[in-house]
């Protein structure tokens, strides 16, 4: 089982590194489109004040059409969806060493993650 | 002043302290949101969530690299703490905010009591691992200093940890903060793994939950860019200057002062409560 561990830290391992790689890039593009969208919104978008903020209510889709909220939902979206891809990528590194039980786990672990959508049916 | 770069201070504020505590940002900014900005809980929380997903992805490369994850044991835990995760948002709309933010006030007395106890490193030889554990191949090795020698750990517990790591997922869903405050210490004081190992595993489980549970409220459309944009981008910079300087300041020091502003934190949520609007 020890060796088991040592082929996943196997550094030349394809899907090991791929993994790693999506955790470091992944986070700095996502960081940069929330940086970049929070620049465009300080820029273009009408001032909030301090005493405006507990009349906030549920952001409608309206909201997301505020000058650099695209943009900023487009980092939200890509942090997310890079958590969940690690699972691909887990899945797909014990498909290779040949477990199946945690391949499947891993698979499964994205569907929940993939099934909070649903809360869509609740909202808006 | 303007409210995206109060917000972006109040948060790097937050992932700083949260870094060298070791409690994370979202205990520190959601009671900060609430309790001194106003902001609907529901609209922080959800902002919250996203700044937990960052900030353990931008730590994950690194756990990976040293191979302190226990890739296995997180992906096992993960499925009751998801599962929880979103039976904890569905609830968070049931109960309403006052119900909320009065949970959230106990969360940080938990908090509090948890960073009184303190932790303590006591791990298990790979023989003496529960049987399950051994069937799971679950028990690994770390390494724990710069000299790359490895130390074997086993792994206990295995199905009592995996009904607690529900609450984990549950406080991530309902309150927005990572949950590591339940896992580390059932990591530690269960499972008996190395604090190290517990600490990369739950940081690998937490971004897991709260992305599930930041998907779930963009979903039902409690995701607000105004709120979100600053936070994300605050709590990312402020943990990373943290990280850096953590290990030029006293810890002791710093430990009674977050204590001594969590209990204030923890009165203005329930004097918010009880003059609930």
């Amino acid at each position: 089982m020890l060796e088991e561990k040592s082929k996943e830290l196997n550094l030349e391992d394809p899907s090991r590194l791929a993994l790693m790689t999506l955790l470091t890039w992944g986070t700095r593009c996502s960081f940069f489109l929330c940086l970049t969208g929070l620049v465009v919104m300080t820029w273009t978008a009408p001032p909030v004040s301090v005493g405006e903020l507990p009349t906030i209510g549920d952001c409608e889709l309206a909201c997301w059409k505020t000058p650099g909220a695209a943009i900023i939902l487009a980092g939200i979206i890509s942090l997310i969806m890079v958590s969940a891809g690690r699972l691909i990528l887990t899945a797909i590194m014990y498909l290779k060493a040949g477990d199946k039980v945690f391949s499947l786990l891993s698979i499964f672990a994205l569907v929940l993650v993939l099934s909070s959508t649903l809360f869509a049916f609740f909202g808006w | 002043m303007e409210v995206l770069l109060i917000l972006v201070l109040v948060s790097f504020a937050a992932g700083f302290i949260g870094v060298l505590t070791g409690v994370g940002g979202g205990i520190i900014l959601i009671p900060v949101m609430v309790g001194i900005l106003d902001i609907p809980v529901h609209l922080a929380i959800a902002a919250s969530l996203v700044s937990v997903t960052a900030n353990s992805l931008s730590g994950g490369s690194q756990f990976l690299r040293t191979g302190s994850v226990n890739i296995r044991l997180a992906i096992l835990m993960s499925i009751s703490a998801l599962i929880a995760t979103l039976t904890g948002v569905l609830l968070s709309k049931v109960v309403g905010g006052r119900v909320v933010t009065a949970i959230f006030a106990l969360m940080i007395l938990l908090t509090i009591w948890v960073m009184f106890k303190g932790r303590k490193d006591s791990f298990v030889d790979v023989k003496d691992s529960d049987p399950l554990a051994l069937k799971l191949r679950l028990p690994s090795w770390y390494t724990p200093s710069t000299d790359g020698q490895k130390v074997e750990y086993g792994v206990l517990k295995v199905v009592p940890a995996i009904g607690i790591m529900a609450f984990a997922g549950l406080a991530a869903g309902l309150l927005g903060v990572g949950g590591g405050l339940v896992q580390v210490p059932v990591m530690d004081r269960v499972l008996k793994l190395p604090i190290k190992v517990s600490t990369a595993t739950s940081n690998f489980m937490m971004g897991l939950s709260a992305a599930a549970a930041a998907l779930a409220y963009l979903a039902l459309g409690d995701l607000h860019p105004l709120i979100a944009g600053p936070t994300v981008v605050g709590i990312f910079l402020g943990s990373r200057v943290g990280a850096g300087v953590a290990p030029r300041i006293h810890s002791k020091h710093l430990r009674w002062l977050f204590l001594g502003l969590l209990l204030v934190m923890c009165a203005q949520m329930i004097v918010k409560v009880i003059l609930w609007k």
